[in-house]
């Protein structure tokens, strides 16, 4: 154990560092391996998301399905003008939204774990060392994250196109609108 | 604004971008913090010769990755499982567990601003593990355009303010036994509201509601299908909006409601989140359903904006004051939670519903008594 988790490390880093160093200019190689670093985690936070929300899916299902249910129920309360039912139907719709915000909670955990980590690993690799245009102003933070986002951006155009078949997969009751909406 | 769905996430994230270029300074209000600390092997003094511990700290407590990612599955679990009491589990992780806070706290008379410095590091962990993942699920309800935009102004100025202030009065400034006393006063009311919900009256609203529910649902199968809706009912419509009022329909029946209300409770509710490192979201949609009578998925949506500026400017105010963050400590306690909440569907079924509660009442009630005596009277019970 004593050398275990330190090997375990300096290989992570071995790999990690590679895409640094696949252009010689080093502008160029920082570029490019934060580029790949950003895209790696928010893939990689992509599909351990997905994986939970699989595992997840009967309890997320029935809470979900149960805060449906009851904003169906209270939408009809309206239509029907009965404000007390519409009142009731709505607290107990509140409830199991609570329940579905805790299981979602835990998805996000899962998909945010790769760049806590990837921004971990930045700041101990280049600790001390002056980045491409900022110097040692800025920390490696600021062109991680803006790549991040990007890179969540570019996922999510690319599960879209993809189709309703990759949608479908993780979704739930939640996620589709109910009737009144858009 | 058109196209807020990208301007939204982009401008949040070039503002936090902006908040890291002050990165380096962090090195040096934490290095400043630790030369003015007494050197030696006592408590409440650094001693150069031991190894680098908690924030780099020579002689800090060192956790064990295991340890770590073990407590965090433990939130994870629970999160999942009861819906709540997470956030205080990962806060008392990093109070006691890990022992961060019994180091904190002993500076407090001999190195008053490395103290703060770590406390503020403790409630920055607390909230980039707890509040973060809530700002993400509830982004997918912002997309969704579940919001009533007036409300989501005045939730989301409210949050601004109520965050920003927070850490504005508290950052650099609050002892870890003052945090740890107010932390454990918040625990002592969570567990007193679950408990009020196990009690017969506590439970009554709930029967009450799901009674008038099932009356209606009854009722509606047996009226006649066929009704129609005009079209200008479907759907929100806001008929007023004034500084005291707003006032809008929502499948023809009328609400009102005071602006101000859900500001000062946007206010409120963020500054504790921001504060405590726990709540804020889970909080926000309840006061907005009992406020303003919205549809829950309204709320939901609404909510999420507020949830997302308030996590944001917290964040970035935090990192403006110079709080130094763990990444890998929470990239780790992250993978935790979400083991944690891979785990918690699976046993669920093994496990009561009432007695986790129970559970969790008699937990919240010994750790609220426990960090409130150390907090605020030095008395300290096993264990916490």
């Amino acid at each position: 154990m004593d050398t275990f988790l330190p090997q375990t490390f300096l290989a992570i880093d071995a790999l990690l560092i590679a895409a640094f160093r696949w252009c010689a200019p080093p502008w160029a190689g920082f570029l490019v391996g934060m580029t790949t670093l950003a895209c790696g985690s928010a893939l990689v936070g992509r599909l351990c998301g997905a994986a939970l929300a699989y595992v997840q899916r009967s309890r997320r299902t029935r809470e979900e399905g149960a805060a449906k249910k009851h904003h169906e129920l209270s939408l009809a309360a309206l239509r029907a003008h009965n404000k007390p039912a519409y009142l009731a139907s709505n607290h107990l719709a509140q409830e199991a939204y609570g329940n579905a915000m805790a299981l979602a909670a835990g998805r996000a955990a899962a998909g945010l774990w790769p760049a806590c980590a990837a921004l971990a690993w930045l700041y101990w690799r280049f600790a001390a060392t002056p980045l491409p245009l900022v110097g040692e102003s800025a920390g490696p933070a600021i062109f991680f994250l803006p790549l991040y986002g990007l890179a969540q951006w570019g996922l999510s155009r690319l599960q879209r196109r993809r189709g309703p078949s990759a949608q479908a997969l993780g979704r739930t009751p939640l996620d589709d609108p109910p009737s009144p909406f858009p | 604004m058109k196209n807020w769905k990208l301007t939204l996430p982009v401008g949040l994230l070039v503002l936090v971008a902006l908040a890291l270029w002050f990165e380096p300074a962090f090195a040096d209000k934490l290095a400043d913090a630790i030369a003015k600390a007494p050197q030696g092997a006592d408590p409440g003094q650094i001693d150069p010769t031991k190894p680098a511990g908690f924030l780099g700290i020579p002689g800090a407590p060192v956790v064990n990755p295991i340890l770590a990612f073990c407590w965090a599955v433990w939130v994870g679990w629970i999160f999942s499982t009861v819906g709540a009491f997470g956030g205080v589990m990962a806060g008392v992780g990093h109070m006691s567990v890990f022992g961060f806070g019994s180091y904190a706290g002993g500076f407090k008379k001999t190195a008053p601003e490395l103290g703060k410095v770590v406390t503020d590091s403790i409630k920055a962990s607390n909230q980039f593990l707890v509040g973060l993942s809530a700002a993400i699920s509830s982004f997918n309800y912002l997309k969704m355009k579940r919001l009533v935009l007036p409300l989501a102004i005045s939730l989301g100025l409210g949050s601004l303010l109520g965050a920003w202030g927070a850490q504005e009065l508290s950052a650099g400034k609050l002892d870890f036994k003052s945090y740890q006393g107010y932390f454990g006063l918040f625990v002592l009311l969570l567990g007193a509201w679950l408990f009020y919900e196990t009690t017969p009256a506590g439970q009554s609203k709930k029967q009450t509601a799901k009674k008038a529910a099932k009356a209606f649902e009854e009722a509606a199968k047996k009226i006649k299908s066929g009704e129609s809706v005009e079209a200008k009912n479907i759907g929100l419509h806001i008929t007023e909006f004034t500084i005291s009022t707003c006032a809008f329909t929502f499948y023809g029946v009328p609400f009102k409601f005071n602006p101000l209300i859900p500001f000062l409770g946007g206010v409120v509710i963020s500054a504790v989140a921001a504060f405590l490192g726990v709540g804020g979201g889970f909080l926000l949609v309840p006061f907005l359903t009992s406020v303003t009578q919205l549809p829950m998925y309204l709320a939901a949506g609404t909510s999420a904006l507020a949830v997302l500026v308030g996590m944001v400017t917290s964040i970035i105010t935090l990192l403006m004051k110079g709080t130094p963050i763990e990444w890998h400590f929470i990239g780790l306690e992250m993978l935790g939670v979400a083991v944690g909440s891979f785990v918690g569907p699976m046993t669920s079924k093994y496990f009561s519903d009432v007695w986790l509660k129970r559970l969790f009442i008699v937990l919240a009630l010994y750790v609220g008594v426990g960090y409130l005596l150390a907090g605020f009277f030095g008395y300290k019970l096993p264990g916490v």
